[in-house]
């Protein structure tokens, strides 16, 4: 027998190599697709800025454009590998500077939306599972149904116009007020409106996986054990059936921590948020072909590490958890 | 697949309806609504009875417009799924009953497609290629068949082993003729459950693109006709709340649908990301 630390050591080990080869798979076809696109590759590559004939010059030279396909390919990765993401032009500085400058701003909408839809989604779960069949649950299901269909960006947009534009309770948009910056208070005020949308969808979506599984979880023997030992149905909620419904709860909060830079762009984009969703659409709109290529990347190491997280988290939640 | 069973479904008839109504709306707008690119003189007027839905900063009709776009989103979200139910079906019942090749492709694909979000990969295609509404079906179809031949693949594996396949494969039956007479039939729930989800994020999907300014131009959307309301949202909230509450229904009435169908099929509701 392996000793468990040593074989989980070996799991990540395994985990970490699939991630870097997946990573050289995206990198492939993100290039690959780039060179697909119609007009001359060089100035794809360029982006959209008008660029001098010698900046075009530099990338045909260091990507060996005059070479077949897979030499191009070969010099890209070896500029990704070395850490070099490309120059953005629109943005004037290195893709990769742009990148970390605008993660801070993500990573605060996030991390706010993340939280408030884990409480509101575990909370209402867990309600529904324990009223399930009765009126209550009915009604959080159907709730939770709607919210789930709702575009977040129509719904920011509602949000915007009742609590901004009529009742102007909170800034229609941005991070900042242009007469108070660096207050925290205003900082909050310019937060509630984007975490708010954001999060409703995740808590929606965290509603129903929470239900089904704690659901399921009240059916299992152990949970009629506890309750013939006499365990109060509260308890028998919250300490047997919940921890063991937390598993696919944290697969969908990690799934959703590897790609909240995508599904922040249609929030950034109503709220004027300036994290990483504004910086892709506005390098969609001027294409900004650079800047696209590594958030593509960004994205999908977010991905990959929120994979491992979760993992991780498992282990955690159930030490019994076998590694493949 | 018994009817009794999805007609008790309380979502699955609602969101049939709803559904219905959205399918015949297009087609009557093909038919009979006025022209949605008309301009007129009557600039972000309020809904009244000329203009039901009122007027947008052009001085077009809202009304004519929504309906207008009912199609757009349809052709995605019927067209996306069936293509990918198609290959994902196809692709997971060899990968999943024979092994091998296709499904070592099929796993790797599913890891890949899993690890560049799906709305990242049609974003940047639209903003490459440009985003003509088949092009964006045919990129999420890429994007979705993955997942259904997930799920097949598995089922597939675990019908596998059962007593009527072997009893089959014991009397030198070919594996295609397992396949297409015992293993399809088996997998259709899955299959539909799956796509009538699909069906929901292709329109989210598309009207996403389309709110960002990458979907196709020529044809009109809910989602473009949402990021033409944005700049007057404080003097003319008719052009969001008309086209919203036609996408948000439709993408409710294609997760009800899926919910009955989950129900009624007996298919183990899964979240899906």
């Amino acid at each position: 027998m392996e000793s468990p630390r040593g074989s989980f050591a070996v799991f990540l080990v395994r985990r970490l190599i699939s991630g870097v080869l997946l990573l050289v798979a995206v990198a492939t076809a993100t290039f690959v697709l780039i060179s697909l696109a119609p007009g001359d590759t060089a100035q794809v590559f360029a982006g959209q800025a008008g660029a001098d004939p010698e900046y075009l010059e530099l990338i045909r030279e260091r990507l060996q454009l005059d070479r077949p396909l897979p030499y191009q390919v070969g010099s890209y990765l070896e500029s990704v590998a070395q850490g070099d993401l490309g120059f953005s032009l629109i943005q004037g500085r290195p893709v990769r500077d742009a990148i970390f400058s605008r993660l801070p701003a993500s990573l605060l909408l996030a991390g706010a939306a993340l939280v408030l839809s884990a409480f509101l989604g575990i909370t209402f779960g867990v309600i529904a599972a324990a009223r399930r069949g009765g009126a209550l649950d009915a009604s959080i299901s159907v709730f939770s149904l709607v919210a789930y269909s709702l575009p977040v960006f129509w719904l920011g947009q509602l949000l915007v116009a009742l609590f901004a534009v009529r009742l102007r309770w909170l800034p229609a948009g941005g991070m900042r007020s242009a007469d108070d910056p660096g207050g925290i208070v205003d900082l909050v005020r310019h937060l509630v409106l984007p975490a708010t949308t954001f999060s409703l969808l995740l808590a929606a979506l965290l509603v129903r996986v929470t239900r089904t599984a704690t659901a399921e979880a009240l059916g299992e023997d152990y949970v009629t054990t506890a309750r013939a030992k006499g365990a109060s149905e509260r308890r028998v909620l919250l300490s047997h059936a919940l921890p063991n419904a937390l598993r696919p709860v944290v697969t969908v909060l990690t799934g959703y921590l590897g790609i909240i830079l995508t599904g922040a762009v249609l929030v950034e984009t109503v709220f004027v948020w300036p994290g990483l969703g504004r910086l892709l659409y506005d390098s969609v709109l001027s294409r900004d072909t650079p800047m696209l290529a590594g958030l593509l990347l960004f994205s999908a190491t977010l991905v990959l590490l929120a994979n491992l997280l979760a993992d991780v988290i498992y282990r955690v939640l159930d030490p019994k958890t076998r590694f493949r | 697949m018994s009817l009794r069973h999805l007609l008790h479904s309380r979502r699955f008839v609602v969101g049939s309806v709803i559904l219905l109504g959205v399918l015949t709306t297009a087609i009557l707008a093909a038919v009979a609504a006025g022209d949605p690119f008309q301009t007129s003189e009557t600039i972000l007027a309020g809904p009244s009875r000329a203009h039901p839905f009122g007027t947008d900063e052009l001085g077009r009709d809202i009304l004519t417009r929504t309906l207008d776009g009912a199609a757009t989103t349809l052709k995605v979200a019927i067209v996306a799924p069936l293509v990918a139910a198609a290959i994902g079906t196809a692709v997971g019942l060899s990968g999943g009953y024979v092994g091998g090749l296709a499904d070592e492709i099929l796993l790797k694909l599913m890891e890949f497609t899993l690890v560049v979000p799906r709305f990242l990969i049609a974003l940047v295609a639209a903003a490459f290629f440009g985003g003509h509404l088949w092009l964006v079906a045919l990129v999420l179809a890429a994007t979705f068949w993955p997942s259904t031949g997930r799920l097949v693949r598995a089922e597939a594996i675990s019908l596998r082993e059962r007593e009527f396949v072997e009893a089959s494969n014991s009397m030198g039956a070919p594996s295609f003729w397992i396949i297409s007479r015992h293993l399809l039939g088996l997998v259709v729930p899955v299959v539909v459950v799956n796509t009538s989800f699909q069906a929901g994020q292709a329109a989210l999907i598309e009207a996403g693109l389309a709110f960002l300014g990458v979907g196709d131009r020529n044809v009109i959307s809910w989602g473009a006709m949402l990021a033409e309301a944005q700049p007057y949202l404080g003097i003319a909230r008719w052009m969001s709340v008309f086209p919203g509450i036609a996408l948000a229904l439709t993408i409710l009435a294609l997760n009800l649908l899926g919910d009955g169908l989950a129900d009624a099929l007996h298919v183990r509701w899964r979240a899906r990301i």
